[in-house]
């Protein structure tokens, strides 16, 4: 058995084992797939970010289920925080792709966007072991909600600035019409919605759903997280555009007296 | 199919929180005496004038003004000088430095540069990505015996190995920059964290983000400023190794060839 050094010194200038890649005379190939004989002729753009993303070719219905739900998670808003920084970046001036990739980065919080997926997963995973443990939804919602001081900070239920989501119902008719069956962990979600919304007036976001859904095709936490790091790139881009073409300092601007300081007094500098 | 569009009853509306009027900060204030409210004709960082701190201030002590709120005491000042050119290259076979050479060969446009390298320096293992929590791991852990910690947390996240070896540099590192044990107390008890460690593991040691961790606590730096601050100090080297060879053609690079390239068999699972 190889020790750390030595394995590392095999890898030297080599690229060993890998699961993709371009071999000028052979094709380009993901997870086995050769992507322009086999994908490119037969699959979605979709197909190929499932195959990059996780190693396997999903089936269609997934694919047309994905790319409406892209559709859901970025809007040309630039008050939502991802979009308000694709605005700046337009306003200052800087290139499509660095704006998108600002936005892209600002959506990766802890209050919404890519990684509530991930938290979003493993939280309606673990409810739903719990749950089938026995314990009620009440109690269990409850004894959630004593952590966060009675406030609904349920990872896929409630959501910043309004109540409810009209994402959730859009996706749940379409999800229906492409044949999908109300899966249990997507069962769970709302049942604990019911719960939410009698109690607390809190309901399933589209983080939930998404959360719940792709449990039930069997995915866990980062293997979602890793479907998603650009879900919000083309709202980004539009925001980008938009203040780009609008004449110069003209997103938000603020007057000097605009920003408050509340700061220490005026002082002089410490003698040496 | 149970049909629950008919059983949500949910409906859209804004929560009408109160948000602020107007932004505030305790960090840096401006001022017009111009006709034109937009332009400011003077500003205050934490109440000192900035054409004060230009003419006055070392680089040191306005990074410490503005994220602790008051100018270092003159050991601090030296201690800090000290950690910024320690921290100021990651080496030069860091993810990060090797990050930034490709986007700057890879004739990526300059402006991307460095906010590349700067985001693979974010990564937790061999860049700034842990350091908050390291920070609060010192602040948790400081009062308690070595041993003690380590009996609960065989490898604590202060402690690590690199190239499946303790990191040399790093603890010369921690040595060059230990003071007495007033001024740098988390380095020290970090430095007997690590002898307790290596007692039964001589292949674990500090890590480099651990001595900025604990240099940071030793400084009073908030956790929170630790991320941004380690990666803040090693911009100067990921800028300058990122441009060296930007004019150069893409051939100063290695490339590795198709007889190095080994694709696996595997193949997906097709629907």
């Amino acid at each position: 058995m190889m020790n750390k050094i030595e394995f590392l010194l095999a890898q030297r200038g080599k690229l060993l084992d890998r699961k993709g890649g371009w071999i000028a005379a052979d094709g380009v190939f993901s997870h086995g797939q050769d992507l322009l004989r086999e994908m490119l002729p037969n699959k979605s753009y979709f197909h190929v970010l499932v195959l990059n993303a996780l190693g396997f070719v999903p089936e269609d219905r997934l694919c047309c289920w994905l790319e409406a739900i892209f559709i859901c998670l970025s809007w040309p808003d630039p008050r939502i925080w991802c979009n308000g920084v694709g605005a700046l970046a337009g306003s200052a001036q800087t290139t499509a792709l660095s704006a998108t990739a600002a936005g892209m980065l600002a959506s990766d919080s802890v209050m919404y966007g890519p990684y509530t997926l991930r938290k979003g997963v493993a939280f309606i995973q673990a409810s739903k072991k719990v749950i089938d443990d026995g314990m009620s939804i009440p109690d269990y919602i409850n004894s959630q909600l004593k952590r966060s001081g009675g406030k609904v900070h349920l990872m896929g239920f409630a959501r910043p600035i309004a109540t409810g989501d009209e994402r959730v119902e859009a996706m749940l008719e379409y999800t229906q019409s492409l044949g999908y069956e109300i899966g249990p962990h997507l069962q769970l979600g709302f049942d604990m919605e019911t719960y939410l919304i009698k109690n607390h007036s809190e309901s399933m976001n589209i983080g939930g759903f998404i959360s719940a859904f792709l449990s039930d095709q069997g995915l866990g936490p980062e293997q979602v997280y890793r479907l998603f790091p650009s879900m919000v790139n083309s709202g980004v881009t539009a925001c980008y555009i938009e203040q780009l073409e609008k004449p110069d300092d003209a997103y938000l601007p603020q007057t000097v007296d605009d920003v408050e300081y509340n700061g220490p007094e005026k002082r002089q500098l410490p003698t040496a | 199919m149970v049909d629950r569009k008919s059983e949500r009853n949910v409906t859209v509306k804004h929560r009408d929180e109160k948000y602020a009027d107007r932004y505030r900060t305790a960090i840096w204030q401006e001022e017009s005496e111009h006709d034109n409210p937009f332009i400011e004709t003077d500003a205050y960082c934490r109440g000192y004038r900035f054409e004060d701190l230009v003419a006055n201030t070392s680089y040191a002590e306005m990074v410490f003004l503005m994220i602790k709120g008051e100018l270092p005491s003159s050991s601090q000042k030296a201690l800090f000088e000290k950690v910024l050119v320690a921290f100021s290259h990651p080496g030069i076979r860091n993810d990060a430095v090797r990050a930034a050479i490709l986007a700057g060969v890879g004739k990526t446009v300059p402006e991307n540069v460095l906010p590349i390298a700067t985001l693979v320096f974010g990564g937790s293992r061999t860049g700034a990505g842990d350091v908050e929590k390291m920070m609060r791991f010192f602040a948790k852990n400081k009062r308690k015996l070595p041993a003690d910690v380590l009996a609960v947390q065989e490898q604590p996240i202060v402690l690590g190995q690199y190239f499946g070896e303790a990191d040399v540099m790093a603890a010369k590192i921690c040595a060059w920059l230990m003071g007495d044990e007033q001024e740098t107390p988390h380095l020290h008890w970090g430095k007997a964290l690590v002898a307790e460690a290596q007692a039964s593991d001589a292949n674990i040691g500090w890590t480099k983000a651990a001595v900025a961790a604990a240099l940071f606590c030793d400084l009073g730096f908030m956790p929170k400023f630790g991320v941004g601050l380690l990666q803040m100090m090693a911009a100067p080297g990921l800028l300058a190794q990122g441009f060296e060879h930007a004019n150069k053609p893409a051939t100063v690079l290695p490339f590795v060839s198709d007889d190095d390239y080994e694709l696996s068999a595997q193949v997906g699972n097709d629907e």
